[in-house]
């Protein structure tokens, strides 16, 4: 009950919030930023509410029931927060608000970029209170089902959380961009703040991925590191679309015509966080992975956000297009910016493989014949890939960037 | 100019072969009926079946009965491998292969564990 009317209160605050940012005023900013900090703090009782329901071992909330048991030993019984679906994402909008409080005070975003970062911040909550770890258990039991006996191991208290911290990370480069296509600000004043942030949230979803294919490769015997398993594809997809983010931002800051790029790359990073967790989360792949999904009801609802983010995003760019920098993206054939611009058409190709394979379940089962690929594919197509980027990346070591000033 | 239209090549030469190598490796999620007609590789979900022969191991093979949950039909795997770990508690068995010589031979078995457990890594 505390818990749905804390979330119910952070909800009020992010939206008040994002209306204070919205308008332009120095006074509404500041009211901004406390209803910002106000929200951190909403969020942060609704988890302290859930770790003291686990922790007293009130069985009555179906949430506690179903991942904690009285005998669970206290590391496991704190990583039960994570271990379902409600309670991992709810510690995504606890990470998520931390970052906006970080972002209100110390990062000079755009008022325009914290109206956008809160009202996605306002969409994670709307996503928890939907399928809210704090419903009450139907019928009455004596003790909790348990954590799954594969999910007691050391990896399961810090792998989700990193995972998560990545993707409520790549949040930041997406609003930094919105602040500025939607106010016009220049790249000089954006660009390099919003690659510290995205080189943040590589490092954390990366660091997950290779924890969660070590962990997988130690204890869950889904053969080797990496198995190509669509909960896997999931977050490859987004961690190769921010690491474009990251070479394309990088050729912007001596090219400005590569802005374009770098707008894009932070609308599809985030979409496809959204995406990867709708298909992992919506019980669509239930038939085609070694996870096995309850199908659940939240499905429609993560694919209205990540279709709105989507397209909101994408029309602002078009809108906008025109207001940004044109030109030539690389001086010659033999600059550095040419090759790394060409090792991210690589990097997409790969995210495009990816993702249709992993899509492929998806596809076809509107069309009522459903199929997967097998993983056979991925390695077939990605390996020349992986070559040709490897050469890529020597090339470039060998090339400096054209004679211009850096820009930002 | 040259270079444009060599990138352009090799662009569109690598995405006929990404395509050729998605159509070759799509393998149908069908029943028990149509795995045993169809000529390329199939997945096919069901239940082990309890009233037949026990599953056991023939030299290097797995061997056990896979029963549609709804029609009821059976038929024969042969899984290319040993008794995978989970396999006495699965509550639903995915087999990938193809069907010959009167058994589904098989190189990849997907195990679904009971749903007291949502087995997922938190992600």
């Amino acid at each position: 009950m505390f818990g749905t009317i804390f979330l119910a209160i952070t909800l009020a605050l992010e939206l008040c919030a994002v209306l204070c940012y919205a308008v332009r005023s120095e006074k509404m900013m500041r009211w901004g930023r406390e209803l910002t900090v106000l929200s951190f703090l909403g969020a942060a009782a609704a988890s302290v509410y859930l770790m003291v329901l686990i922790f007293s071992n009130r069985f009555d909330i179906a949430y506690v029931a179903s991942y904690s048991s009285a005998e669970l030993p206290a590391m496991y019984k704190f990583s039960a927060f994570w271990a379902g679906q409600q309670g991992s994402f709810l510690l995504w909008l606890l990470i998520h608000a931390l970052a906006g409080v970080v972002l209100a005070f110390r990062q000079r975003l755009i008022h325009a970029g914290l109206s956008v970062y809160l009202g996605l911040q306002a969409l994670l909550t709307i996503l928890v209170l939907a399928k809210s770890p704090f419903v009450l258990q139907e019928t009455a039991v004596q003790n909790g089902a348990g954590l799954n006996p594969l999910l007691q191991d050391p990896w399961m208290a810090i792998h989700p959380p990193i995972i998560f911290a990545g993707y409520a990370l790549l949040a930041v480069p997406l609003a930094y961009a919105a602040g500025a296509l939607l106010t016009g600000q220049t790249a000089r004043e954006w660009l390099d703040r919003a690659r510290k942030w995205a080189l943040t949230a590589w490092a954390f979803l990366g660091a997950g991925i290779f924890i969660g294919g070590y962990w997988a490769y130690k204890v869950l015997g889904w053969g080797g590191f990496w198995g190509w398993d669509p909960v896997e594809n999931s977050s490859l997809v987004p961690w190769l679309i921010a690491g474009i983010f990251i070479h394309v931002l990088r050729v912007a800051r001596v090219r400005e015509a590569a802005l374009s790029m770098v707008h894009l790359a932070a609308i599809f990073a985030f979409s496809l966080v959204l995406y990867g967790t709708f298909l992992t989360r919506s019980g669509i792949l239930g038939d085609f992975s070694v996870h096995s999904f309850s199908g659940s009801s939240i499905g429609m609802a993560i694919a209205l956000v990540n279709a709105l983010v989507l397209l909101a995003g994408l029309l602002l760019l078009i809108v906008r297009a025109k207001q940004l920098p044109q030109g030539e993206m690389y001086p010659s054939y033999d600059s550095r910016e040419f090759v790394v611009l060409l090792g991210s058409l690589i990097l997409m190709f790969m995210a495009a493989i990816v993702f249709l394979g992993m899509s492929m379940p998806l596809l076809t089962q509107l069309s009522g014949n459903p199929a997967a690929v097998d993983t056979s594919f991925y390695v077939r197509t990605l390996m020349p890939l992986a070559i040709v980027m490897m050469l890529c990346i020597i090339y470039a070591c060998l090339h400096t960037y054209g004679s211009q000033q850096p820009i930002a | 100019m040259n270079r444009k239209i060599l990138l352009g090549v090799l662009v569109l030469a690598f995405i006929g072969y990404a395509g050729w190598s998605f159509m070759d490796s799509v393998t149908p999620y069908v029943g028990i009926a149509a795995a045993q007609k169809a000529t390329g590789n199939v997945q096919v979900k069901g239940l082990l079946d309890q009233k037949a022969e026990a599953p056991h191991m023939e030299g290097d093979y797995f061997v056990f009965t896979l029963q549609d949950e709804d029609t009821g039909e059976s038929m024969p795997v042969r899984y290319h491998g040993t008794k995978p770990d989970q396999f006495d508690e699965a509550h639903h068995i995915v087999a990938v292969g193809t069907f010959r010589d009167g058994a589904f031979q098989s190189d990849k078995l997907l195990i679904k564990c009971p749903s007291k457990y949502e087995q997922q890594k938190g992600k």
